[in-house]
């Protein structure tokens, strides 16, 4: 049973997130716009769900700026384990992203999450990334994952590719690691399909997790044994712009 | 931030339309927009695109080059994004009648425009210069490099192999017998038409990498490397041309696939967009070769660009210091239709070199594009005709003699700029 810690960050990520964005508004005209709204039959995070296995909508939003800065946020319907219905879940994010001459990208920023009727789970986390063409790798750092009072290494991979004119594939493999409290450190991954037609987004994945021992505390498979693959399939609708 | 041609009305004039060959130059003139292109980054939602070409970010882009086309009077034709330079590069059509160079002074003016450019034209520098020869005509002892360069005593110690050399150019004949299984890669940037085979492509491919010992035609100068068959030119009643933006897709596509050689048999005029291509090329490694056009007075682009081995013809009357000769009369060279054809121009001196590099390619791979330059040994005494002396080249470069190979002597080094 893991202790909620008080938390010192309480600040919604959507004023680190609008921070971001006005920084980069404010540096350079050149913005660029784009995200996405739509809907999930479940909103799945690391491998555990934050829906309670429910649908949820999601709204998200990301500018670039033209000198490599980037910001962004997202908004989704979600429902914690603990909760009863459906609540806002926050994520603010803001960085900076620059490819080298060789073709390789590197990337570091901040994110931050909030949610909505339970604010001891608000965290943030600071994240370097590496792409190369459909590849890259990301590790973020949280000393406060969850408000569990942990310190977390998140390692993530990610790929894809196209199928054929239409279709793309995409997978993801992700560790989290939590040395002070092992029975929170899992392995996960995601691996799927998806089209885009005429500005939509269509996503099909099966998300699967492995937890390394009893779980608790949050997500709907808190209660399971840990020696069981969790796995589920997840469709996406999303209108991009 | 923006960079405009001086000579705009002829830069128009030159650009015929790129998918039929040999149709008129249309009336409305077309001009490369280029918009920044993110660095890849974390991204909420996780929706991003299957490649390059589309990624999360290209409807934020796409907005903004309609808003521009919109503003401007322009037709929105295409884009393509060019991750090495961090650009999206959107062709736009001007209205007809529309004066490119006000249109262009006002893109410089705006903040969402990273840069700007007319499309030019470029030509390939060679041509068909006697009569096909049938089938089977083993055509290895009128090649003009066989004996000065003493290919088949190069051939036992290199031959190119698995370098990957990209033929920018017009279409290849991927199953003609003396190229079969060598083009590993083929890609047509030409909008508007299907790969198809055509006379300078499968010419240049054929010096560069002919199958050897196969019995017919010819040999290559490296019949062991592997071709990238990217067509960015189309043959046309006026000769093969290209344009920039054909070019750049080139370019931007043999960046991306690791391309160990670039051969560029074509000449045009200064280019902001295929420069920094051409830079960026370079930074990486890759050998550019660039063929010498000799009615202008710098060679013109990309030869005269730092860095890029840039070559004449050996019976050129004219050429740079810096230039290197190589053959380019009457080499014979693979045709399509499962022909063989004599030509001549710089362009096929310069496959010569791009052949040699891919031998060299495969001896010293990680030597240094300005070490290699300066490495080229200039014949004065064993192989006079061609200009260089490819054995006394890589002895130099690898020490270690594959053929008859003299002392080099350090007077005659051609240096690199």
């Amino acid at each position: 049973m893991f202790l909620r810690m008080p938390q010192s960050f309480h600040r919604k990520p959507g004023t680190f997130a609008l921070t971001g964005l006005a920084c980069i508004f404010a540096a350079s005209a050149q913005a660029q716009v784009s995200g996405s709204a739509g809907i999930v039959s479940d909103y799945m995070y690391r491998g555990i769900s934050l829906s309670s296995g429910k649908p949820a909508a999601r709204l998200s939003l990301d500018v670039d700026g033209a000198n490599g800065w980037f910001a962004g946020g997202q908004v989704v319907s979600g429902q914690l384990a603990p909760q009863s219905h459906r609540n806002a879940q926050w994520l603010g994010y803001a960085g900076y992203a620059q490819r080298l001459p060789s073709g390789l990208s590197w990337e570091a920023g901040l994110s931050a999450y909030a949610f909505h009727g339970a604010p001891d789970w608000n965290f943030r986390e600071m994240f370097v990334g590496m792409s190369f063409e459909n590849y890259s790798a990301r590790l973020h750092y949280s000393p406060d994952y969850l408000g569990f009072g942990e310190r977390t290494v998140y390692a993530e991979l990610n790929g894809g590719g196209p199928l054929g004119n239409a279709w793309r594939y995409f997978w993801r493999g992700g560790y989290l690691s939590a040395p002070g409290h092992a029975g929170s450190s899992r392995a996960e991954g995601r691996i799927g399909v998806g089209t885009a037609i005429e500005g939509w987004q269509m996503q099909l994945s099966l998300d699967a997790a492995r937890l390394r021992r009893q779980g608790g505390g949050y997500g709907s498979y808190s209660s399971e044994p840990s020696s069981k693959v969790h796995s589920k399939l997840v469709l996406g609708l999303a209108r991009g712009f | 931030m923006l960079w405009v041609y001086a000579g705009l009305p002829g830069a128009q004039a030159g650009q015929g339309e790129p998918g039929v060959p040999g149709v008129a130059a249309p009336a409305a003139a077309e001009i490369l927009v280029m918009l920044h292109l993110p660095a890849p980054h974390f991204r909420a939602d996780g929706y991003s695109g299957a490649s390059y070409r589309d990624d999360a970010g290209r409807q934020a882009r796409q907005r903004i080059a309609a808003t521009l086309a919109r503003e401007h009077g322009m037709q929105l034709m295409e884009d393509w994004p060019m991750p090495a330079l961090n650009v999206d590069c959107y062709r736009m059509r001007l209205a007809a009648g529309q004066d490119p160079a006000a249109v262009l002074a006002a893109l410089s003016r705006d903040s969402r425009v990273a840069w700007a450019q007319a499309i030019q034209d470029f030509s390939a520098q060679g041509a068909a210069s006697g009569a096909a020869t049938g089938t089977g005509d083993p055509l290895y002892r009128v090649q003009p490099a066989a004996a000065p360069w003493q290919l088949q005593q190069l051939r036992k110690s290199a031959t190119g192999r698995k370098v990957l050399v990209a033929v920018i150019d017009s279409g290849v004949e991927a199953a003609h017998p003396d190229l079969a299984g060598q083009v590993a890669v083929q890609e047509n940037f030409v909008d508007g038409q299907s790969y198809v085979a055509e006379e300078h492509g499968t010419a240049v491919a054929g010096v560069i990498a002919a199958r050897a010992d196969n019995g017919i035609g010819i040999a290559g100068i490296a019949p062991d490397a592997r071709l990238m068959a990217l067509r960015a030119c189309w043959q046309a009643d006026s000769g093969t041309r290209c344009n920039s933006f054909t070019l750049a897709k080139a370019l931007n596509y043999a960046l991306l696939h690791n391309a160990q050689v670039i051969n560029l048999s074509l000449s045009g005029p200064p280019d902001r967009l295929l420069q920094q291509l051409v830079g960026v090329a370079q930074a990486r490694g890759i050998r550019v070769v660039g063929a010498i056009d000799p009615t202008r007075s710098d060679g013109g682009f990309p030869a005269n660009s730092p860095g890029v081995f840039a070559v004449a013809a050996d019976d050129a009357p004219h050429h740079g210091e810096q230039c290197l000769l190589a053959p380019g009369r009457d080499v014979p060279t693979t045709m399509p239709g499962a022909r063989w054809g004599m030509v001549s121009g710089s362009s096929y001196a310069a496959a010569h070199v791009s052949g040699m590099l891919a031998v060299i390619g495969e001896l010293k791979p990680q030597l240094s594009g300005e070490r290699l330059h300066e490495g080229i040994v200039r014949a004065s005494g064993p192989a006079p005709l061609t200009g260089i002396d490819l054995c006394a080249t890589i002895m130099r470069i690898t020490g270690k003699c594959s053929c008859a190979c003299p002392n080099p002597s350090t007077e005659n080094l051609a240096r690199s700029p």
